[in-house]
């Protein structure tokens, strides 16, 4: 890589987005919030918990809090599937789990192809979406997922 | 004119421990007995003392130095005779009457020459060898003198090496000890005044904030998060119900009935509530758990599938469940405790269910039909 690409580099980074699908839209997270994709499994209902709170799964040991995505998103309810999978994100405060109908792929986006669009999605959404991207004919919706609950949310989570 | 007159009483010694056990010792003992008294002694007192002696002397020392002298030469232990000896041995010498009067002054250096004896007597310590007898005294020099035998002296002799041996030791500085004043603190009747303590506005609000949030006795558990009841092992119990698993500390349940007929409905109860069931001449009241605790899932729990009553604590209160599963002994670190307070104390790691909060449920169960 020559001087001048690698100082392109440094001005218009790649980030890597893992991609997962929720009813007929495709959103990305960035790879570094990932920790791990499960297959969907067992949730225990947790009595006194949030709405948006599916449950609990038995991860190596430790209790993680499972979200309804669907429900945060402002989406309708849906069976599980063969494809439903439980995507372990790490946020600043603690480990939780994301219910999503299918994971797709991990995609390289350049910060220039991602445009900010504050008029995708509706009122809930709005708040978590980092941008847009239109990559192979598909819009992409890539969102930041610590926006994703406030910081009450977050804490009433950890006290589950 | 004495050489302890009032100018130079301070130059007394006022006390003089003992040398070495030995003949000398015991003249010297008397001596400083001699000049012991003589603080205490106005020389007025001590010129009416000579005159009362048959014994012309130049001065009362030389009074005392007699009746010192005259008594029998003998061991220090024998010396240091009680007071009533001593006085006796005076009194023989003198004339003095035995009735003591205080306002005598022999009498006084009576008592006196009594008291020392006697602290004499204790201090002195008694040697392991054998009584010796003291010869005339030796003379106060002695130690530079090379003969080993005791030479005699008379009386009279004795009184003059007495008379110079207390010169010489007047010219000591007298060191005197402050007797200690013990004074008695007066007792305080007065009650402490009570002294409030302002407390800054912005302390006093985070002081209340923090006992609202964490009670104070939680921050001496080992466990913070956890009910005392569970700082150590405790045992649980694993039931079901509308294929929700749940699970409640035995500690605090009583019964375990299992259903035989049906609940008889009570009239405007909550939806929660099932209905009053009767078992052993016991009546209690049997609760939709799933509606109880978890309102939100809309669970459908029906009477006919409540198999078991589980009596909390030792209420009227039961929760209704399908199926008892078992008991499991856990530790407080196989429970991830809840912060705040509700019907779920904690969530089992293991078994992923909730762990019932069982007073919390009977408070709100009392609450609720109250």
């Amino acid at each position: 890589m020559s001087t001048y690409e690698a100082k392109g580099a440094v001005e218009d980074p790649v980030l890597q987005w893992v991609t997962f699908r929720l009813d007929n839209e495709t959103y990305g997270i960035n790879v570094m919030q990932v920790q791990e994709v499960l297959r969907y499994t067992e949730i225990a209902p947790v009595p006194g918990a949030p709405p948006y709170v599916l449950g609990i799964i038995n991860l190596r040991g430790n209790v993680v809090t499972v979200i309804d995505t669907r429900l945060r998103f402002g989406l309708s309810q849906t069976e599980t599937n063969d494809q439903t999978r439980i995507v372990i994100i790490e946020t600043e405060n603690q480990v939780v789990g994301i219910l999503v109908d299918a994971v797709a792929e991990v995609v390289y986006l350049r910060q220039s192809e991602i445009e900010t669009t504050p008029n995708v999605g509706n009122e809930e959404t709005a708040k978590f979406i980092q941008g847009v991207c239109h990559k192979n004919e598909e819009l992409l919706i890539l969102v930041d997922l610590e926006k994703m609950m406030s910081d009450e949310e977050w804490s009433e989570l950890e006290g589950l | 004119m004495s050489q302890l007159s009032p100018q130079n009483k301070s130059n007394v010694v006022a006390f003089k421990e003992p040398a070495a056990k030995s003949d000398v010792v015991v003249q010297e003992y008397m001596d400083t007995l001699l000049v012991d008294l003589f603080p205490d002694i106005e020389d007025e007192t001590l010129q009416e003392l000579a005159t009362k002696q048959e014994v012309q002397t130049e001065s009362s020392l030389d009074t005392l130095a007699h009746i010192v002298a005259s008594i029998p030469e003998t061991s220090v232990e024998d010396m240091v005779e009680t007071a009533a000896e001593v006085k006796q041995a005076v009194e023989v010498e003198t004339d003095v009457p035995t009735k003591l009067d205080l306002a005598d002054p022999l009498t006084q250096v009576l008592f006196q020459v009594a008291k020392l004896i006697q602290q004499r007597k204790a201090g002195v310590q008694v040697a392991a060898e054998p009584e010796v007898e003291i010869d005339v005294a030796v003379e106060v020099k002695a130690e530079t003198e090379t003969e080993t035998q005791v030479e005699a002296k008379t009386v009279t002799e004795r009184q003059a090496d007495i008379k110079e041996a207390i010169e010489e030791v007047v010219t000591e500085p007298i060191i005197e000890t402050a007797e200690p004043v013990l004074e008695v603190a007066e007792p305080i009747t007065q009650p402490a005044e009570k002294i409030e303590i302002p407390i800054a506005p912005d302390i006093q609000d985070v002081t209340e904030t923090a006992v609202e949030a964490v009670p104070a006795t939680k921050t001496q558990l080992t466990y913070p998060m956890a009910p005392e009841w569970a700082q150590t092992g405790f045992d649980v119990l694993l039931f079901e119900l509308c294929g929700l698993k749940l699970a409640a500390p035995m500690e605090l349940l009583g019964r375990i009935i299992k259903v035989k007929h049906e609940t008889n409905q009570l009239i405007g109860r909550p939806d929660w509530f099932i209905g009053a069931y009767t078992d052993a001449d016991q009546h209690f009241y049997a609760i939709d758990t799933a509606q109880f605790i978890m309102p939100e899932q809309k669970l459908e729990f029906l009477e006919e599938n409540c198999k078991f009553l589980l009596q909390l604590q030792k209420s009227q209160w039961t929760l209704g469940c399908e199926i008892v599963h078992s008991t499991v002994r856990l530790e407080p670190d196989q429970v991830k405790w809840r912060r705040q307070e509700g019907s779920i104390v904690g969530t089992l790691i293991d078994e992923m269910c909730g762990l019932l909060h069982v007073d919390y449920l009977v408070s709100g169960l009392d609450k609720e039909m109250h």
